[in-house]
């Protein structure tokens, strides 16, 4: 048997029912194309959000906080509100020893370079750049590439080696074309360090990326020591072993400086905090929601364009009950007349639907094309795409979509007598 | 269906009632039809308008039911039976000609014609290549790729006439074949279907004009759903 697909009567009646109809149909299958072409901007449109906000993310671990001191708020133990206090490395050998649940802990020290103020110096060459104290933990919160040598490592903290790992982005400010930095001594605030290492921040859509791409990196031991810190650490940087929840993992170690340093265990404020993981899920629940509410919305429009399809074969049918008798006459069977019209539904639906979704495609793509060419900086906006899976969805909603449209005409096409249909 | 030699008793009708059903009143239409029509005749069948002629000639053509007493084509007893096997038994046996021809407006004569044998699942190739060659008996072959609308009345039924024979049939039943066309097309169309006598299949027409009737071998008269006289 010929195939319905490669018959021309198939095609014939198909492009008969539209010129039968011709505005009807056409408006109804522009829904249907409508439909799809507007689920998938909005799918990639809403990837395209996430994906931007996801991206300022993409520097750190996710399952990550921050915690740094601040004046007491609260009297306590015979101290007044308003004590100052400072994490030191006996914290940190605490906590690393007994918070079981943290993956990574950095101490970190930080001196911001400010304006004019020139810190770091090569030969002639000067430039004013932040300077962190670190620990090699930091590598395993903060993501970053070494391209160039080595970052910090243990033996450097342990003996307080003079060594210094600097940004991609600096050499230009230190070293004249193409110089190699490895092994090349700068001077910071008057202290000379040996550079090992080159990194790279990976993303550039991150708030701090231009200060943090021109930093220098130095061992916390040999921070403390040159800029005379004693045993003062900045903040901690704690990455969570996956399956804790970060905000109790925060509390424990909150609990555990309170107590260390004489602050009123309810004293929240005295402590400053970031919580990486919890904005983290805060932003993915909002893109499930978008994620949720455009396919909500996406399968609602595309099932109105369904319904005017089936709804435009019912018609069809009732103006061709006369053409079905002859049909049915001349020994066309109830299943051809019927397999018959659910393919013609199905290609009403189908191939606008599938023309929507090649279209939509192709719209984002040059979307794309655009900000890739305008290398716009937005974080707000990233590489709009539809996947393979929501795009097999779609074509499975509209292939689906369009045989059941179909079902309902074809029953009735076949539910009088054939002397009933002929008398029409 | 074995083969029809000639006086074998090709459509037999014992005692048919038909009523319909019209809101809450039982219409009557056929009232005990009892009727034989050999293999090879031609049969007219005349009436006053609303005597049930086409009525009786839907259900010799599986096109309608009936609700009382038995049909036998070519032997085999027609009862209740699925619209499947009734669309099957259509195709091989029966052909249909219309008063106002039912051609399907957006094919082509050609297409028309071939239309029994694509039911058969037969391919385009051959079907139409069958469809040529009745078109060219009837005359019609320079017209095989123009749209009904664009043919006289007489071409329109000398294409359903193509259309009706193309599968072979042992019957063509016509329903006023003649109804629309003028006096000497309609003496044509009558010719026509006096060489396809010939050939012998058996052909059951209606027509209300005597001198129509008057072209066959046997005219059935009916009126309120009996058979008045059978001459
Ligand atoms: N589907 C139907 N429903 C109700 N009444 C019908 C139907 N078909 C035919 N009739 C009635 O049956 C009678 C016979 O109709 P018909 O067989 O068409 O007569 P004829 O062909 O001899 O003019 C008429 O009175 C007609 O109104
Ligand atoms: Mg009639």
């Amino acid at each position: 048997m010929e195939l319905l697909i490669f018959n021309k009567d198939t095609w014939q009646e198909i492009v008969y029912t539209i010129r039968q109809n011709r505005m009807r149909s056409l408006m109804t299958v522009f829904g249907v194309f409508w439909g799809i072409f507007m689920l998938i901007i909005l799918i990639g449109t809403g990837k395209g959000l996430q994906n931007g906000a996801y991206s300022s993310f993409e520097s750190y671990a996710t399952n990550s906080f921050f915690i740094w001191a601040r004046n007491t708020t609260k009297p306590y133990k015979g101290f007044g509100i308003g004590k100052k206090f400072n994490f030191t490395n006996d914290d940190t050998r605490v906590l690393r020893t007994t918070v079981p649940q943290i993956k990574a802990l950095g101490p970190r020290s930080r001196i911001r370079g400010e304006t004019g103020f020139n810190n770091v110096v090569y030969k002639d060459k000067t430039a004013t750049l932040t300077i962190y104290g670190d620990e090699p933990e930091i590598r395993d919160i903060n993501l970053m590439e070494i391209t160039k040598g080595r970052f910090i490592n243990r033996l450097d903290i342990e003996q307080k080696r003079k060594v210094a790992v600097i940004g991609l982005e600096s050499l230009p400010l230190l070293f004249t074309g193409g110089q190699d930095p490895i092994g090349r001594y700068i001077r910071i605030s008057g202290v000379e360090f040996q550079v090992v290492g080159v990194f790279r921040l990976p993303n550039k859509n991150d708030d701090r990326y231009e200060e943090n791409s021109k930093a220098v990196f130095l061992p916390l031991s040999s921070f403390q020591q040159t800029f005379n810190w004693g045993e003062i650490v900045g903040w901690y940087s704690v990455n969570v072993k996956s399956g804790y929840d970060a905000e109790q993992v925060k509390k424990k170690v909150r609990q555990i400086l309170a107590r260390r340093h004489h602050v009123a265990p309810n004293d929240i404020r005295a402590f400053g905090s970031w919580n990486m993981a919890a904005e983290f899920k805060k932003m993915s629940d909002l893109f499930t929601g978008i994620r949720f509410l455009i396919w909500f919305v996406g399968i609602f429009s595309l099932l109105a364009g369904i319904i005017g399809i089936s709804n435009i074969m019912l018609i069809v049918v009732k103006e061709r009950t006369g053409e079905i008798g002859i049909k049915r006459a001349l020994g066309a069977t109830p299943v051809s007349i019927m397999s018959q019209l659910i393919f013609e539904t199905l290609i009403l639906t189908s191939l606008p639907g599938y023309i929507g979704l090649v279209m939509g495609v192709g719209v984002l793509e040059i979307i794309d094309r655009i900000l890739v060419f305008l290398r716009t900086d937005t974080q707000m906006f990233e590489n709009p795409q539809v996947d393979f899976y929501a795009a097999l969805a779609t074509l499975a909603v509209l292939t689906l979509g369009g045989v059941i449209a179909g079902i309902i005409p074809a029953f009735r096409a076949v539910q009088m007598k054939p002397v009933d249909a002929l008398r029409q | 269906m074995p083969h029809i030699s000639k006086n074998n008793k090709i459509l037999s009708l014992k005692n048919v009632y038909k009523t319909y059903l019209q809101g809450k009143n039982h219409i009557p239409v056929l009232r005990g039809i009892t009727l034989t029509v050999r293999a090879g005749e031609m049969v007219s069948i005349m009436g006053s308008s609303g005597s049930g002629k086409s009525t009786l000639l839907n259900i010799i053509g599986l096109l309608d039911d009936y609700d009382q007493g038995e049909y036998l084509l070519n032997g085999t007893l027609m009862g209740k039976m699925n619209e499947s096997k009734a669309a099957r038994l259509r195709n091989r046996h029966l052909g249909f000609v219309f008063q106002s021809f039912h051609l399907i407006g957006f094919k082509t004569a050609l297409e028309n014609v071939a239309l029994p044998l694509f039911f058969q699942k037969i391919s385009r190739k051959k079907r139409n290549q069958k469809a040529m060659e009745y078109l060219d008996r009837l005359g019609m072959a320079q017209w095989a790729n123009h749209l009904p609308n664009e043919l006289s009345g007489g071409q329109k039924q000398r294409v359903a006439i193509a259309r009706a024979m193309i599968a072979d049939p042992s019957v063509i039943l016509a329903d006023e074949p003649t109804g629309a066309l003028d006096s000497t097309t309609s003496l044509e169309v009558m010719k026509v279907f006096k060489e396809i006598n010939a050939q012998g299949i058996t052909l059951v027409v209606i027509t209300h004009e005597r001198d129509i009737a008057a072209m066959t071998d046997r005219i059935v008269f009916l009126q309120d759903g009996v058979i008045q006289t059978d001459e």
